[in-house]
């Protein structure tokens, strides 16, 4: 099972960006992910628990080990090679 | 404290490679002579260093978590390092800069340090416009530069002030004596009171510009300044000799930047009326002034048809007391132009001169501008 974690901030413009991308990124996929999108600016303290510095963020819990992916995933192809990454 | 390594990120797993790079990151954020913090895009602290929690407060990690979701500059406010209205306009450049409306800040704020009043230089700038949502604040404690510029100040104006009296003095007798006794002394005598109210005129203006210059020391006051409106006053100004000089000048559509207003009023009135001064005597005077856009930068020409500069002096020309010829009975200080240098570089521009000899000159400045792949005019407000 992957696991994503994915850190915005609302709805500002390159977060925004980011989760359009990663769902599109997903839908081509077709692969089974459990995704939780955090809002930063709601849940600051789990953002600052995560050691969230910029967003917006994309963290692979599962899978070990943890990778993160960080900027607006504009290159979706590589959002897609590191979601399904396995090392 | 919290820096830019986090216990959470800094695991096993993290590669060598992140791993030396956040080391390096982290040991350059924390020398940095200014504190310098990194804000998410609500304006909440994430990471900061040393000098950030010396100078603007050390009580943050407390109130991070128990107010998790507070904006920096309000919490600056209830720590009491600034008041409310302060709290305010920073809080609202913030949002400003995350949602692209601007494209940073820069102002020196009145805060309380202790139980002394001071000054912070506070700067926003976007993390990365194109990729992150977040904004790198950073603070300059600037209440001693601020204490020596006044002082300066103080001192080039009472200095000149008590210069242009007695000055004043002399040369409001040396023209007595030229309105009483021209012609009643000899020729010799008649030429020398000339060259005396001349020196004292020169004198007169000196001062006065060395006076302008000075001023140009501290951070310009940055509005929004409309070019149109402030070359128009520039014209009204200097009507009197452009009509004199039979000048015909042509202004085009200008923007309204962010700078100060009277500086850019000032820098305009110098180079226009450089133009009208060093015009050429067999030809009727012709001055253009444009702006153009570009990418991050407005570009402007003032351009005229005068006697042009050798190339030999085209970079002289910009510093001070060079003057092509200090004779040239021509009445400029050798100020102006240093005078026009220094507002366009504080502003973040630059200046160069095209000319050629007899051929007119064209003086070419640019001003920093937002990047045009965002709104340029007033900005649709944000539907939230």
């Amino acid at each position: 099972m992957i696991t994503l974690e994915l850190f915005i901030a609302g709805t500002a413009a390159n977060s925004s960006k980011a989760l359009n991308n990663l769902k599109r990124a997903l839908a081509d996929l077709e692969i089974q992910v459990d995704l939780a999108v955090v809002d930063v600016l709601h849940e600051p303290k789990r953002a600052w628990e995560s050691g969230v510095l910029v967003t917006p963020m994309l963290v692979r819990r599962a899978p070990a080990p943890t990778q993160m992916l960080l900027g607006s995933m504009d290159d979706v192809t590589q959002v897609a090679a590191f979601i399904g990454a396995t090392t | 404290m919290r820096s830019l390594i986090s216990d959470a990120l800094l695991d096993e797993n993290m590669s060598a490679t992140s791993r030396s790079w956040f080391t390096i990151f982290d040991a350059v954020f924390r020398a940095l002579p200014a504190g310098v913090a990194l804000l998410d895009a609500g304006g909440r602290v994430v990471a900061r260093n040393e000098e950030w929690n010396s100078i603007v407060g050390s009580g943050f990690d407390d109130h991070i978590l128990t107010n998790p979701a507070i904006c920096y500059a309000q919490l600056a406010g209830d720590l009491k390092l600034w008041g409310q209205e302060q709290a305010q306009s920073v809080s609202t450049a913030i949002r400003d800069i995350v949602s692209g409306t601007t494209s940073n800040f820069c102002q020196e704020v009145p805060v309380q340090i202790g139980d002394k009043a001071g000054w912070h230089r506070v700067s926003l700038v976007p993390l990365d416009r194109t990729s992150f949502d977040g904004v790198v604040a950073m603070h300059v404690d600037v209440t001693q530069e601020r204490q020596l510029r006044e002082e300066m100040q103080r001192f080039i104006h009472i200095a000149s002030h008590d210069l242009q009296e007695p000055l004043r003095t002399i040369a409001s007798y040396l023209q007595l004596l030229e309105r009483r006794y021209k012609g009643q002394l000899d020729d010799d005598a008649d030429t020398f009171i000339t060259y005396a109210v001349d020196g004292a005129k020169r004198l007169s203006s000196l001062i006065r510009d060395l006076l302008t210059y000075s001023r140009l020391t501290g951070h310009a006051q940055v509005e929004p300044s409309d070019l149109g409106v402030c070359l128009n006053e520039v014209l009204h100004a200097l009507e009197a000799s452009a009509i004199e000089a039979g000048a015909e000048i042509h202004v085009g559509p200008m923007p309204e930047v962010m700078f100060d207003p009277v500086q850019m009023t000032s820098l305009f009135q110098n180079l226009i009326g450089n133009a009208i001064k060093y015009r050429h005597p067999d030809r009727p005077l012709r001055i253009s002034v444009t702006a153009e856009r570009r990418a991050t930068y407005w570009e402007f020409v003032v351009a005229d048809n005068g006697i042009g500069i050798p190339p030999e002096f085209q970079n002289k020309i910009f510093e001070m007391f060079q003057r092509l010829n200090p004779r040239d009975g021509l009445g400029g200080t050798g100020i102006g132009l240093a005078i026009a240098k220094r507002i366009i570089e504080q502003a973040g521009g630059r200046i160069h001169v095209l000319s050629e000899e007899n051929g007119g000159s064209s003086f070419h400045f640019t001003l920093p501008a937002p990047p045009l792949d965002k709104p340029l005019d007033k900005p649709a407000q944000d539907p939230q």
